[in-house]
């Protein structure tokens, strides 16, 4: 009797034809076939309709700047405008700078150190119209804002928060988006110390530089690519702001370019031009956070990691 | 190396310590008046704490056989609130603005000892879930809303993870043509703000009859979570040595099963990551849910349009918007804790 | 007195952690070149972070020209230092590296512009002055961290394993430039290192730590010829030395000292050194350079033992003979160029040229 080693046949037909589709060249787009296509019917469409809905009027016919027009002579697109640029930069600033010296303060090992980072960050966790709604319960006549400055002794009047307009309302907004943002701020500001190689600053401090020194001319600067990278980001979230505008200030008080999207698809979307003028806002605020991200993309070249080519 | 002086040390814990109100006050506040009463949400100047019980000073008047029902509040005043003789009347009035859970049987013979003893103090603890329950009660659908959300929190991870992790292994393992540009598309779609394709995408979505419906709300917000988890698993497979991969086919086993029990495990922390950042998407969001549903909100959305922009009746609101806080706060704690203690931190 | 002076010194990192340095005490001399040498976690570099001012002591104190430093600040203490990550500045230009230390200092910047060129000269990086460090070698970047190091002319250099990430070739002419340098601003270096072959080259004087101890202080010559522990001789030198546990044992008027494999008979030198030992056990530590082989007969004084030539490895100059006996590894060092493996060979000592050390302290076992 012959022992006969039974091998398995690993190239019949099917496996032939098969491994012909999916090989080592092919592999890649059969993996990336369906993302593409889902962008394709998912998001290019929509742009797509987005331009023509834009470029075109309420008959149908064709119309370079009519929708724009149109727009630019309602009387809330100005200040819309102007508060929503106004609430960018003020509450970058604002929150930059908090968070630079917050975030310098914490890095070091203290006691507690996790327990208040965990406090620090809750703000961030909480859904922006539940954040809208802790702030509301404050901003009330009888809220708790005015509660605290009457127990304090500060102010006896009840002030009228939510009646505030124009810069006012504008900075109330700033001081809420800081109290819920503040937090993630902080952390990529910490991220980026912690990148800073230590030895940078203990040479500094061999050669003769003091505490201070060392902060501004080793630390800083090499903190600077984090920060500028972090801070298009946050203009390229705050230029959307609505949800806290529109429910502690209601709508149209004091108007924000997104503010004006969501008022026109809400309450108001029955006119005959609610919806022309929904889509050229958003057509315009996403031609802002869009240059946005072009100017993001340039300071960071070396941003993604998804070339792969260097793989060892 | 780093020696702090008092007066630094002092400073220190003066900001931290500012810091810590900042954070907790707004807080407490608002965990005060989402267990707040129908009465003490009117009260000025609010307290951050929240009482358990409302007591209540009750005098029978002879003339009218009513029970007068004086609410005792935090400064120790008392307030009228009704009078009545109504077991009925009562009893709602009590639920209503007290929180109070209490038969009209029950409070009238309570109330009993008044016309021999005279006015008496009673103490009743407060129903905590009144306000949740009256949030669901006066927020059309929002029993349908919480389902909702969780049904498009899980279509959105689905798709984000399926998609985006089968896109960052093709960009991390392989080389071809348009790398380049696909990758510049990616983070270019991942930054587009959403705003400029939610409107559009209606139309696009009754086209597909999937206006007003989950999968469509899911398919909008997984357009820039596709992209980021893609970018998140193509670092993370760059990572896992392909030589691991190799190995495995080297001793037998054919790419899928290479795949399932080699490079998905160690992917793991990735794509915890990502359906962390898919889930806060989809739960959080609002705009979109107002722009492509109809009859169907997500619970944000419900909460959102609990309020509106009145001011009447903030209580409900508040206990609603606790149940849209818990969930993201879980995640957002539970997930990255899991996902830093196996990969180290996360900048994104 | 001396220029630097280590005293007592101790350095625990939390209230009843380790010591990591352990009553270290050191007199260097103005003008040395003092290599500390050890294996990871020795506590060399702990202890040169002490002596620059990063680390703060546990205990005990460190002078300079007889000062206590230990309360100063490092920019007050008159080092310069050289990190083994180099630590230059990324988003400084070279010159502006170079330039800092001494705008520190305030000085003027004609001074600074002449003071910094010849630094860059010296390294010879003066064509690399305007770029950034992103855009030089690893090397170039060193030469950095030294010309930065040099140009306030310190008293003190202190080096912290600046060549260990350089490649091997890059390594020897490095070593040699420091050197230089050293000598031309007569200054006082102290280098850390753990490849043994930098220290022997480099040092005046070698430190060897292990564990935060001090196992021994000696000129080049002095920690290979004449170590004072055992791991100092199995540290120093390639191939390391043989160690042998024997037993010493009178055996008709002679002393033997003996284990499964070697059967040696000492000198009446060695008999007086070992005589506390009598029928006791000793470490034999001999280097492989002083062991002989003799292939054809054996030969009574010095016999070590008889063995096979398990391996040969050819090294150019000399061969290095393996073997592996009775769970004993041996490496001899011969200029036999034409040894076969396998060969019967007898193995003398050359000269008698045995260290002993005690095997419970491994301490050397050194004339009374």
């Amino acid at each position: 009797m012959e022992n006969v080693v039974i091998q398995k046949n690993m190239n019949t037909p099917i496996k032939k034809m098969l491994r012909k589709f999916f090989n080592k060249k092919t592999a890649p787009f059969f993996l990336l076939a369906p993302t593409f296509l889902y962008y394709v019917i998912f998001w290019m469409s929509p742009i797509i309709i987005s331009i023509k809905e834009v470029f075109t009027d309420l008959d149908g016919e064709f119309s370079l700047f009519g929708n724009f027009r149109f727009l630019f002579s309602q009387e809330t697109f100005t200040p819309a405008l102007i508060n929503t640029a106004l609430f960018a930069t003020i509450s970058v600033l604002l929150q930059y700078v908090l968070a630079l010296g917050l975030a310098i303060l914490l890095n070091r090992r203290f006691k507690g150190q996790k327990l208040l980072m965990f406090l620090v960050m809750i703000p961030m966790a909480i859904t922006p119209t539940a954040v809208a709604i802790i702030w509301k319960t404050g901003l009330i006549s009888s809220g708790w804002i005015n509660s605290i400055l009457n127990v304090l002794h500060l102010n006896n009047d009840l002030i009228p928060f939510l009646g505030l307009r124009g810069i006012d309302a504008v900075l109330l907004i700033v001081m809420i988006d800081t109290w819920t943002v503040l937090p993630s701020v902080i952390i990529i500001l910490i991220a980026g110390l912690g990148n800073i190689p230590k030895e940078t600053k203990e040479a500094a401090l061999i050669f003769g530089a003091g505490k201070y020194r060392v902060l501004r001319d080793i630390t800083l600067p090499q903190l600077k690519p984090a920060i500028i990278t972090s801070v298009i980001l946050r203009m390229i979230a705050a230029v959307q702001v609505w949800a806290i505008v529109v429910m502690v200030m209601g709508f149209t008080n004091v108007p924000f370019l997104v503010e004006r999207i969501t008022y026109y698809v809400g309450p108001v979307s029955g006119l005959p031009y609610a919806r022309k003028l929904a889509f050229t806002y958003s057509f315009i605020t996403a031609l802002i956070v869009f240059t946005a991200t072009m100017i993001y993309f340039k300071v960071t070249k070396k941003g993604s990691a998804l070339d792969g080519g260097t793989q060892k | 190396m780093s020696k702090f002086n008092p007066i630094e040390k002092t400073i220190f814990a003066l900001i931290m310590s500012a810091v810590v109100i900042a954070v907790l006050v707004p807080l407490m506040f608002f965990l005060a008046n989402a267990f707040s009463n129908g009465t003490e949400i009117y009260e000025y100047p609010k307290t951050p704490f929240f009482s358990l019980t409302v007591t209540v000073k009750v005098d029978y008047l002879e003339e009218s056989n009513e029970y007068q029902v004086l609410m005792k509040n935090k400064s120790g005043d008392y307030i009228n609130t009704i009078n009545s003789s109504s077991g009925l009347m009562l009893s709602t009035y009590f639920e209503q603005y007290f929180s109070v859970y209490r038969t009209g049987e029950e409070l009238l013979s309570d109330f009993e000892i008044t016309k021999t003893e005279g006015p008496q103090e009673f103490t009743y603890y407060k129903n905590m879930w009144h306000n949740f329950k009256m949030f669901f009660q006066i927020t059309s659908n929002a029993d349908n809303a919480l389902k909702n959300s969780i049904v498009v929190v899980f279509y959105t991870i689905i798709i984000s993870l399926t998609l985006g992790s089968m896109s960052g292994y093709a960009m991390a393992r392989y080389r071809f043509k348009a790398k380049d540009q696909i990758s510049v598309f990616l983070l270019i779609v991942r930054m587009f703000p959403v705003v400029g394709i939610s409107i559009p995408l209606a139309v696009i979505l009754i086209r597909f009859n999937l206006f007003d419906t989950m999968i469509g709300l899911a398919i909008l917000y997984s357009l820039p979570n596709i992209a980021l988890t893609s970018w998140i698993t193509s670092s993370i497979f760059i990572g896992i040595s392909r030589e691991l991969e190799e190995a495995s086919l080297v001793f037998g086993a054919n790419s899928f099963q290479t795949f399932i029990k080699i490079t998905l495990p160690m992917a793991l922390p990735a794509l915890a990551a990502s359906s962390m950042y898919a889930f806060l998407t989809a739960w959080n969001d609002t705009i979109s849910a107002l722009i492509l549903t109809n009859e169907n909100p997500t619970l944000a959305l419900a909460v959102y349009q609990a309020i509106g922009d009145n001011t009447t009746n903030l209580q409900y609101a508040a206990a609603g918007s606790i149940i849209l806080i818990i969930p993201a706060l879980v995640f957002t704690f539970v997930v990255r804790k899991y996902v830093n203690q196996m990969w180290g931190s996360v900048s994104l | 007195m001396s220029f630097i002076e280590l005293i007592n010194l101790d350095k625990r990192y939390s209230a009843k952690g380790n010591l990591i340095v352990n009553q270290m005490n050191l007199k260097i001399e103005q003008g040395e070149f003092i290599v500390f040498l050890g294996p990871s976690g020795c506590g060399k570099t702990t202890t040169i972070r002490m002596i620059s001012g990063l680390e703060d002591i546990s205990g005990g104190d460190i002078t300079v020209d007889g000062n206590s430093i230990v309360s100063l600040a490092p920019k007050d203490r008159g080092v310069s230092m050289i990190f083994q990550s180099y630590a230059v500045w990324p988003h400084m230009t070279v010159y502006e590296n170079i330039a800092y230390p001494l705008r520190l200092k305030h000085m003027k910047k004609d001074e600074r512009d002449v003071k910094v060129k010849l630094a860059a000269e010296k390294t010879n990086i003066g064509d690399y002055l305007t770029r950034y460090p992103s855009q030089l070698s690893g090397g170039q970047r060193q030469r950095v961290a030294v010309a930065r190091a040099m140009v306030v002319e310190p008293k003190i250099f202190l080096m912290d394993e600046p060549l260990s990430n350089l490649d091997a070739m890059l390594r020897v002419s490095m070593r040699s430039e420091l050197k230089n340098i050293h000598e031309t601003l007569n200054a006082t270096t102290i280098f850390v290192t753990h490849d043994q072959a930098e220290a022997m080259s480099l040092a005046d004087r070698i430190v060897i730590m292990k564990d935060g101890i001090i196992q021994q202080i000696g000129t080049p010559k002095q920690v290979y010829y004449d170590c004072e522990t055992v791991f100092v001789a199995s540290f120093i030198g390639t191939p390391p030395a043989n160690f042998f546990k024997v037993h010493l044992e009178e055996i008709k008027n002679q002393l033997h000292a003996k284990n499964e494999l070697v059967d040696y008979i000492l000198n009446d030198e060695e008999r007086v050194l070992v005589k506390d030992y009598l029928n006791q056990e000793v470490i034999m530590g001999i280097r492989p350079e002083n062991i002989e082989i003799n292939t054809t007969k054996r030969v009574p004084e010095g016999f070590l033992f008889e063995a096979k030539a398990d391996f040969v490895e050819p090294q150019g100059s000399h061969i290095i003979v393996i073997i592996n006996q009775h769970n004993n590894v041996v490496k001899v060092s011969s200029p036999l160029l034409d040894l076969e493996p396998k060969t019967k060979i007898f193995l003398n000592v050359k000269e008698h040229r045995v260290m002993f050390f005690d095997p419970i302290t491994e301490k050397r076992i050194r004339k009374v």
